[in-house]
């Protein structure tokens, strides 16, 4: 009981060359701020120290830390929200999506404001397609679920982000919402 | 709940997001580029990755992008104070969360309906505490969060983020939701086993309203591998907890009447609030 993780600052420096740098990017993706994503790669790298020893069995540790960094930054996404739900209505929030958008940044900004409103689980995997690019088969296997059943979260989720846009008054891109086909099977 | 016949789409748009970078199967996920970096392809993904990057536009763009990041971060960041302090942050949250979790076992629960999982009550020290946790999965302002012990981890507990949990691991679960009522929490896992993992007794019992209340025992994960949902059910008035059992069970015969496999239930249909998590189960992963 207590012992502190068998991990030395060596090990730990050499985890942050190998991955700090995707563990940041993606918070800052998330989180859409520069501070808090410092913050969450540290929460993180604790989180690794702490699960060290099953850590260091991961035979594909990228795919791991995806997952904690992803429900970490969607965590404290909600607890902001939570935060100032006292001050700005659902509304006032979904205004700040641009209702034009060109690139990643944009891309990362739009998903920022709608992770707040909609459910964890479907907010999980509309991070893995719109700001990581995967798609549903590789988010399927990163979450041992189905493709389908990846397919029906992400179309659940922009019908949610949809209906957020509309209860605010911001009107759709015009083609959104169109599927087109990607090739892909599964 | 009821799913459509037909798939999905494979490609879904975002409103106000512009469109996705990828062409077609053969893009390049974040995911697969990081994993080119830190050397966790195969050799075939690895020359088909590379391949790949150098004939399309958009993936070589997004390569380039993330080796600059991590130029960039290699040659700002101050490695070895990052390391400090998260050496320093990991250990005052040992210390600081260690009375939170008791994790011995006390005494076996009988096990729902299931030979194969085994269950085990792990009187907790002390329920209250300072920290609080995010809750995740809020349904009508009920929810639950779940800590994990690994058994080969020190004695603190921590938040379930998704990752892949094995047999033996433990879990202890939070609740927060602002009415009282009547707890019980139920898990189907991917093998349609269905088990009770709370309360001890026969009956759901009462919870007070609160933010990121313990519940005062803990469960044992068995050999069962595949994904598992466990559902906390909170009603007003008391209930049965085989009630609640013979509901999910209903609710699993309906799912796999509409073709969806263990354990992806629907909703229980009893008149209560019902709040849910999601666990995978993996086989120990051998020693690198
Ligand atoms: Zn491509």
């Amino acid at each position: 009981m207590g012992r502190p993780p068998s991990v030395d600052r060596a090990e730990i420096e050499g985890l942050y060359r190998s991955y700090g740098a995707l563990v940041r990017r993606r918070a800052r993706s998330i989180l859409n701020d520069d501070r808090e994503a410092e913050d969450a790669l540290q929460e993180v790298f604790v989180r690794v120290i702490k699960s060290v020893a099953d850590f260091r069995r991961q035979s594909q540790p990228s795919t791991w830390l995806y997952r904690i960094t992803t429900n970490l930054c969607l965590n404290r996404v909600r607890d902001a929200r939570r935060r100032r739900a006292r001050l700005a209505s659902v509304g006032d929030s979904a205004k700040a999506i641009p209702p034009t958008a060109t690139g990643p940044a944009e891309t990362a900004a739009t998903v920022h404001n709608l992770l707040a409103q909609l459910p964890q689980d479907l907010a999980e995997i509309a991070v893995y397609y719109f700001v990581d690019e995967m798609d549903q088969a590789e988010i399927a296997r990163l979450l041992g679920v189905s493709r389908r059943t990846i397919g029906y979260r992400l179309e659940r989720f922009v019908a949610q982000a949809r209906q957020l846009l509309a209860e605010a008054g911001v009107a759709p891109p015009g083609g959104l919402g169109v599927p087109k086909t990607e090739g892909e099977s599964g | 709940m009821t799913e459509p016949p037909t798939d999905p789409p494979n490609d879904i748009a975002l409103p106000g997001a512009p469109a996705r970078r990828r062409l077609g199967p053969g893009c390049a996920s974040d995911l697969t580029l990081d994993q080119l970096a830190t050397g966790e392809l195969s050799v075939a993904e690895r020359a088909a990755t590379l391949g790949h990057i150098g004939l399309c536009a958009a993936c070589g763009q997004a390569h380039n992008r993330l080796q600059e990041s991590r130029a960039t971060f290699a040659s700002t960041a101050n490695l070895a104070a990052l390391a400090a302090d998260a050496l320093s942050r990991a250990q005052a949250t040992t210390s600081q969360r260690r009375w939170l979790f008791g994790w011995a076992p006390r005494l076996a629960l009988p096990v729902g309906l299931s030979a194969a999982a085994v269950v085990m009550a792990l009187a907790l020290l002390m329920p209250s505490s300072g920290v609080a946790p995010p809750d995740t999965r809020t349904k009508g302002g009920f929810s639950l969060s779940t800590y994990v012990k690994h058994p080969d981890q020190e004695s603190a507990g921590t938040l379930h983020l998704g990752e892949p949990l094995h047999p033996g691991d433990r879990l202890q679960f939070r609740y927060n939701g602002s009415d009282a009522g009547f707890l019980t929490v139920v898990a189907v896992d991917g093998a349609g086993q269905i088990s009770i993992y709370f309360p001890p007794g026969e009956t759901a019992q009462k919870i007070q309203p609160g933010r990121d209340l313990p519940l005062p025992s803990a469960v044992e994960l068995d050999g069962t591998l595949g994904r598992e949902i466990i559902v906390a059910v909170r009603c007003a008035a008391p209930i049965a907890v085989s009630d609640v059992v013979a509901a999910a069970r209903r609710a699993q015969s309906l799912a796999g009447n509409n073709g969806r496999p263990a354990p992806d239930i629907g909703p229980l249909g009893l008149p209560c609030v019902e709040a849910r998590q999601e666990i995978t189960k993996i086989a120990q992963p051998k020693t690198r």
